[in-house]
């Protein structure tokens, strides 16, 4: 016999999940004019500064490999057919793992530190110590951060793409019978306005929801320690189960 | 007599039976509570976190907990606080805590703010090397005393019409009690229409603050 209490509690909690989402992401768009005041534009810019700054690193060295392991395995399927070669590798790198890996980067790096730090803002009193200062958390805590990280989420998109290329190329042109300017030059003229702004939408959807999701999941953990480590693992999961779910959707608007 | 600026309407909480009173402006209000249920619920209250069980919480006229959210917020713009703890943003150093809400309110040059800061901070004696090891230190690193003046510095900075020290002179020693005291009674005269009102656990200090108005909900 079914359960329609077991069945629905999740779909219930999931309204609920989705309806906070949404309210988080309305709250910044609406809200967009706080990031005119110098505090809120500091937090912007360390929301950039680290997701994006500090994440170059990690992500160099994921693009690097990445660059050069597809395009050993496409030079292994292609030969030296550059053209063809160049096809491939945008297809793959810009339409799906540029934008996929580096939100994956975000999620690692980024998503995490958000959920626990707002977690632990609230369950130190710390968005009432703002209320009794006249600030809003949302507008203080969570706009500059939403915003800070899509922005970079959207550059780091464009600069993993940019290194796999060039990294993927360049080493096919080292190890065999390739020329580095002639493919590139083909993947530039094979880049056309759908690929990037399909690329583009998927950094920027990405962003907003492992933000989006983060913030939601760090602002309401229950005002006890224990609980600190679960919403973070719960944020991860979303984020991922959504990026995978998005990514899908994404690419059959623009490619099918 | 001068209009109050707060005022207590039957409030209640649920460890404070109905009690009424009211600061008119320019007064210093002391209210002392035994009960430590009832000092911090009491504090809630005005801080504007939680409405009260019963009754109303006047402030400039208008019932605080039946203005909508963003009004209510925008009320601590002329309300500041200095809680026991601080009341500080664990993630930023002592300075931008100090900062923040002038910064964020009234969007001054962050130098003018820090000059400001500066001459506060000197009217509590501290200064010089001192002070910069305190503004770079982090909210967990100060003592209770640094706590409290750093609090007082913030809320001084804002030039609220009404201020409420919520057990600022507990658990520090005669001497910084003192010493903290004189700066409120400094800062409270220097606006002719302040209302300080000092929420106090009923202890032998409590008996030297001077105040108009006495208040003891408890009883």
């Amino acid at each position: 016999m079914i359960n329609f209490e077991t069945l629905g509690r999740p779909v219930v909690f999931a309204f609920i999940t989705w309806r906070h989402f949404y309210q988080i992401v309305y709250h910044c768009l609406a809200r967009l004019r706080v990031l005119a005041l110098p505090p809120v534009r500091n937090v912007l810019q360390r929301q950039i500064y680290f997701t994006g700054v500090q994440a170059l690193g990690a992500l160099t060295l994921i693009a690097l490999i990445a660059g050069i392991v597809i395009t050993t395995q496409i030079t292994s399927l292609v030969g030296s057919h550059s053209s063809l070669t160049a096809r491939i590798l945008l297809w793959t790198l810009v339409r799906e793992l540029g934008p996929l890996l580096s939100a994956i980067v975000v999620i690692a790096r980024s998503s995490t530190a958000m959920a626990s730090e707002l977690a632990m803002m609230r369950i130190r009193g710390e968005l009432d110590n703002l209320r009794r200062l006249g600030i809003d958390p949302l507008d203080y805590l969570i706009v500059p951060r939403v915003i800070g990280m899509t922005v970079s989420m959207i550059a780091i998109t464009f600069y993993f793409q940019m290194i796999a290329i060039v990294a993927g190329l360049g080493f096919a042109a080292l190890v065999g019978e390739f020329s580095f300017i002639q493919s590139l030059s083909s993947v530039f003229d094979l880049l056309d306005l759908t690929e990037v702004l399909a690329s583009l939408v998927k950094a920027l959807v990405f962003g907003v929801v492992i933000a989006g999701t983060s913030c939601l999941y760090g602002l309401r953990v229950q005002p006890s320690v224990t609980d600190l480590p679960r919403a973070v693992t719960r944020a991860v999961l979303q984020n991922i189960v959504m990026l995978f779910l998005l990514d899908a959707v994404i690419t059959y608007l623009f490619f099918v | 007599m001068a209009a109050s600026i707060l005022q207590f309407d039957g409030v209640a909480t649920e460890a404070i039976p109905p009690f009424s009173g009211a600061v008119p402006a320019g007064a210093t209000a002391r209210v002392v509570c035994a009960l430590h249920e009832s000092h911090r619920e009491l504090a809630t209250v005005l801080s504007g976190l939680q409405p009260p069980r019963l009754g109303r919480l006047r402030v400039f006229g208008d019932d605080m907990y039946r203005l909508s959210s963003s009004a209510r917020l925008a009320l601590f713009q002329r309300i500041a606080v200095v809680p026991r703890d601080g009341g500080f943003i664990s993630n930023l150093k002592v300075w931008e805590n100090v900062a923040l809400p002038a910064w964020y309110h009234r969007a001054a040059p962050i130098a003018e703010i820090e000059a400001r800061m500066t001459a506060l901070f000197g009217e509590l004696e501290i200064g010089g090397s001192a002070l910069r090891a305190l503004m770079a230190k982090l909210p967990d690193q100060l003592t209770v005393y640094e706590q409290r003046a750093a609090a007082f510095v913030r809320a001084m900075a804002m030039e609220p019409d009404i201020i409420v020290y919520d057990a600022v002179f507990a658990g520090l020693d005669r001497q910084a009690a003192g010493r903290l005291l004189r700066s409120v009674q400094t800062f409270h005269g220097a606006s002719a229409n302040r209302v300080s009102l000092l929420l106090l656990p009923d202890e032998p200090f409590s008996e030297r603050v001077p105040a108009e108005v006495t208040i003891t909900p408890e009883m």
